[in-house]
């Protein structure tokens, strides 16, 4: 699953030549003090203002799944593990139906959001810590430091993630908190080699010239003056890792590798698939979780491009 | 040392660091390494067990084990299938054409379409076909590859009956094989289309930007005719390693849609080795499915120089 | 008659008129006023020279001439070639004169070749486009006029761009532009990056392109003598706006602006005489005069009230010329006009 990581819809991670060259083309004349010769922070990245219409969308969808997931014990009509008169359809009693066990459908669903979340957030937040530090570091210092950890992240970057997480999982029969570490154990590396190419950039301008003839300590220009100047790439990229873990957690879980002790959306389909909910044409059982991964994960990219799209479109284009 | 001659070292490191895991894993999860690497229907009794151990190597110090490992990787052993009784790399070997038969074809389309499309609504981000576009495939982009086809098989061989609801084949033709697999190939494509969309897509953004492109524009020319004598093949540099990269996770989405129409690939066999806890098969899958990726960016890397006269040159 | 301007000169026609002519970008900070009311004539074959420092908005006034700014430019005035306002006109047409009728020198040569095409595939690129030729056919006649511009033996147009110098890359870039004989070709600071024995070749080959080829030239530099050796007219321009056109010989060698004079001063065989203060913002530049925090002839009023470009009265001859000789027409451009309050 690396490419949904290393996608990073517009900045893509490439060779670090390519983007040296790229950036001469936007040479910026000191002075001027027009838009492209300003350091990042001045330019209202993250103030409010435009955020296009998707990406308020994804915002809204995203707050209901969170809502979702934090109260789910308020929302959900009923305990999801208590058992009801099995494989009814939706009505009334139950609006989404019953599974083969008489569970009500819908109160797994709002229950199921949570370890969607969950996994997505804590193994994004991991991989994109990871992923950031090295990008940093390797980007900052260069040299032999850079060439080790590219070369590590080239390494962890070709071994296929999914079949990996399938392997490990099979062993180890995890909860869905060791399902956050492996996916954020795996996918920090597009993170790193974006925040590397991201680093290379900075740490060649004036400001940072200016800190480091100030005399202060490397790693105080990495944390205090290179890391705010690339948050914003960091943003949509930690989003990107978000959607991956979830799809991912999506189909671990439909694998029956998840977490039993919790409902799952992937794990819902699982059981509709290998119980004769979809042979049987119970759509009831199968179609809504299928929905609500795909919505969630599209919620959750919208946001990571409409941050993206609008970095775009204040560049400056020569 | 050239670019070339790293990546090379970065494929075999990254060879040599899967097999190491490969070895690890069974000798260091939890449970008895013998089950863990027979697999949980190896029934045995407490001497056969022991006998067993003996003539694995259990007992001998990891090292050497670990070089005999080696050794039997090199001679294409990949251990044996108490569960259905035969060799793990003869398994693999005949469940994966049919994967391939359902990968090769949808990848290709989904490198051809993918690219095409993407870099035509990258070009011409704003319009109304391309916004129209661009939102059909981040649909089909954020849903799991098994849910896309537990949808078109309920959509097309439940409702409308055009499809057969399971399987390869009934009677084996060409024509019947091709029936069955339509459906799959179908789903596979659109899947891999929708990542090379939203790729190319990101990337013809960057290029359309260039000062190559503004250029290209200042010497006449129009429209599409920019995107496809310029920015085309600029933008598809990045994507031929990210396509390779990407390569593992659509390969594993080919597993998923075997699953869920009951092929008889690398999928199901992943995913029955995986119901009955059959650990030789499912490291044995990983192993091959690992190869093929790190082959895939090799390729990936030959192609890049292909097209890149700077990489040529270094 | 001005000694500077040839009798057939006078028979030469206007080939581009820009009137009015303003660029700004809205940005998150504020607009951009990269130009702001720039209006000029360029006649047959004449090198018109445009000379000013660093973002000043030299490329950006070439650029909108031929439409090539991002969407996001607001343009406003005309700019006309022929009887055709290039700024109404449709992508298609428009696209039509690009590099036929007006072609175009970027300022940056070697990132403006593609990477991935060898050079003489990028050099017959306009036969292509625009006569429909085979590319085996165009490849012929580009190899002639690479030639021409030193661009000869060692298989160097079967290279790719990162393998030549920025030099090479300079002249290909100018054998494209000459390639289909255009009316027009704006030269985006051809002698950047090249040393000066290099320079001065590329000069000489620009000047020759007015005589050879017969086009008008449009030469943006921010080096002053360069500018006067070449030039027919020189236009000096300062944070957008123009602020002296005039004879370059005469603008050279009596500038009338404060901003021309400074200029004149920088230069390292009169001394090399920094101009005190910074270049201005071009989100909020000064009010009224926008040279006026730098300039030593200051006066209450060039605070508050922006000069219009004028015809300079206190030039002891421009006057004169500018009444000889010319046609009504051809009055204004001959004449020597400044935006200074005090000229
Ligand atoms: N797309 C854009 N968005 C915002 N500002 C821009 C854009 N393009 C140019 N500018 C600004 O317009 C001003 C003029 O730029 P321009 O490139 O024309 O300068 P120049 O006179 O050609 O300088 P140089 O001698 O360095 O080439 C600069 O301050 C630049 O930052
Ligand atoms: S108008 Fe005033 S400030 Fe501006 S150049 Fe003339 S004298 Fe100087
Ligand atoms: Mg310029």
């Amino acid at each position: 699953m690396a490419g949904l990581q290393e996608l990073g819809f517009f900045n893509s991670a490439r060779s670090s030549g390519q983007q040296a060259t790229k950036r001469e083309a936007g040479t910026v004349n000191p002075g001027t003090g027009d838009a492209a010769s300003m350091n990042r922070h001045e330019r209202g990245h993250f103030g409010p203002g435009s955020f296009s219409f998707p990406g308020f969308l994804g915002l809204m969808l995203f707050l209901s799944f969170l809502l979702m997931a934090s109260f789910s014990f308020a929302i959900a009509p009923c305990d999801p593990w208590v058992r009801f008169q099995p494989f009814l359809p939706p009505g009334w009693g139950h609006f989404l139906g019953t599974n083969d066990l008489g569970n009500d459908i819908l109160s797994e669903l709002i229950y199921g959001s949570k370890v969607s979340l969950i996994v997505g957030f804590g193994a994004a937040l991991l991989s994109t810590f990871l992923g950031t530090l090295i990008g940093l570091l390797s980007g900052y210092y260069k040299g032999l430091v850079d060439e080790i950890l590219m070369g590590i992240t080239d390494i962890f970057l070709m071994i296929p993630q999914i079949p990996l997480i399938i392997v490990l999982a099979a062993f180890l029969k995890p909860s869905f908190w060791m399902v956050a570490l492996l996916l954020g154990c795996l996918w920090w590396t597009s993170t790193a080699r974006v925040i590397r190419s991201k680093t290379l950039q900075i740490r060649e301008m004036s400001f940072i010239e200016g800190s480091r003839s100030m005399g202060f300590s490397d790693l105080h220009i990495i944390f205090s003056d290179v890391l705010p100047n690339i948050f914003y790439v960091i943003l949509p990229k930690f989003l990107l890792a978000v959607a991956s873990a979830m799809i991912a957690e999506a189909s671990i879980s439909f694998l029956g590798l998840g977490d039993a002790s919790m409902k799952s959306w992937g794990m819902m389909i699982n059981f509709a698939f290998t119980r004769g909910g979809f042979i049987n044409g119970y759509w009831w059982w199968y179609l809504p979780p299928g929905l609500c991964i795909s919505l969630s994960v599209l919620s959750v990219i919208l946001m990571g491009f409409a941050l993206e799209e609008r970095d775009l479109e204040t560049e400056r284009i020569e | 040392m050239s670019p070339a001659k790293k990546r090379l070292l970065r494929c075999i490191l990254a060879l040599f660091l899967i097999v190491s895991l490969n070895f690890i894993i069974p000798r260091s999860m939890p449970g008895d390494p013998l089950t863990n690497l027979l697999g949980e229907d190896a029934y045995l009794t407490e001497g056969s067990a022991s006998e067993l151990r003996s003539l694995m190597g259990l007992d001998l110090p990891l090292h050497e084990q670990y070089l005999a490992y080696w050794r039997s990787i090199l001679s294409f052993d990949l251990g044996y299938s108490y569960h259905l009784h035969s060799s793990v790399s003869s398994l693999i070997l005949s469940r994966m054409k049919w994967t391939l038969l359902l990968a090769v074809p949808s990848l290709s389309a989904g490198a051809i379409f993918g690219t095409i499309l993407g870099g035509l609504a990258g070009w011409k981000r704003g319009c109304g076909m391309e916004r129209v576009n661009t939102a059909f495939f981040l649909m089909i982009y954020c849903t799991p590859p098994y849910f896309l086809s537990l949808l078109a098989l309920y959509l097309f061989s439940f409702r409308l009956g055009l499809f057969p609801l399971k399987g390869l084949y009934s009677t084996g033709s060409f024509l019947d094989i091709a029936h069955h697999l339509m459906l799959p190939i179908l789903v596979m494509s659109l899947f891999s289309v929708s990542r090379n969309f939203m790729i190319m897509r990101g990337s013809v953004l960057v290029e359309r930007r260039s000062l190559y492109a503004a250029y290209a524009r200042a010497k006449g020319l129009y429209g599409n005719e920019i995107l496809f004598r310029h920015c085309f093949k600029n933008a598809l540099l990045p994507i031929i390693t990210i396509i390779a990269l990407d390569f593992g996770f659509i390969f594993s989405g080919a597993l998923f849609i075997e699953i869920v129409f009951s092929m008889n690939g690398m999928g199901n066999l992943i995913y029955d080795s995986l119901l009955s806890r059959d650990y030789p098969v499912l490291q044995g899958s990983f192993l091959i499915v690992t190869i093929m990726v790190i082959l895939a960016n090799l390729l990936a890397d030959l192609q890049y120089s292909r097209i890149d006269p700077r990489v040529r040159w270094q | 008659m001005y000694p500077g301007i040839s009798p057939e000169k006078h028979q030469q026609r206007r080939i581009l008129k820009v009137e009015g002519l303003s660029v700004s970008f809205p940005t998150t900070l504020g607009s951009v006023m990269a130009a702001q009311d720039i209006s000029f004539d360029l006649w047959e074959k004449e090198i018109l020279a445009l000379v000013g420092e660093t973002g000043c908005g030299k490329s950006v006034l070439a650029s909108a001439i031929l439409r090539l700014l991002p969407g996001n430019a607001v343009v406003s005035g005309s700019v006309v070639f022929g009887d055709r306002d290039l700024l109404c006109l449709s992508e298609k047409d428009i696209s039509r004169i690009r590099g036929s009728q007006i072609s175009m020198v970027f300022q940056n040569p070697t990132l403006a070749h593609n990477p991935l095409i060898r050079m003489e595939d990028q050099i017959a690129e306009p036969l292509c486009v625009h006569r429909g030729r085979s590319k085996k056919s165009s490849r012929k006649l580009a190899e002639k006029v690479a030639i021409s511009f030193g661009l000869e033996g060692g298989g160097i147009l079967k290279m790719y761009p990162f393998e030549l110098s920025g030099g090479m890359n300079q002249r290909a870039m100018i054998s494209t532009s000459v390639i289909l004989s255009p009316r027009i070709i704006i030269a985006d600071e051809p002698t950047k990056g090249l040393d000066d024995a290099l320079a001065r070749q590329a000069i000489r080959e620009l000047s020759s392109i007015k005589e050879q080829w017969g086009a008008s030239l449009l030469l943006i530099t921010h080096d002053l003598s360069m500018a006067s050796a070449v030039s027919d007219r020189m236009a000096v321009m300062y944070c957008g706006q123009i602020v002296e056109i005039g004879l370059s010989s005469e603008v050279f060698e009596n500038p009338l602006h404060p901003y021309s004079r400074a200029l004149k001063g920088c230069l390292p065989e009169n001394g090399y005489n920094p101009i005190p203060g910074s270049s201005p913002s071009l989100i909020q530049p000064p009010s009224g005069c926008r040279y006026h925090p730098r300039c030593s002839q200051m006066t209450a009023l060039c605070k508050e009230a922006p000069p219009m470009m004028a015809v300079a009265k206190s030039s002891s001859n421009s006057k004169k010329i500018g009444m000889s000789g010319c046609s009504d027409d051809r009055h204004e451009s001959c004449g020597r006009q400044v935006r200074c309050w005090r000229c």
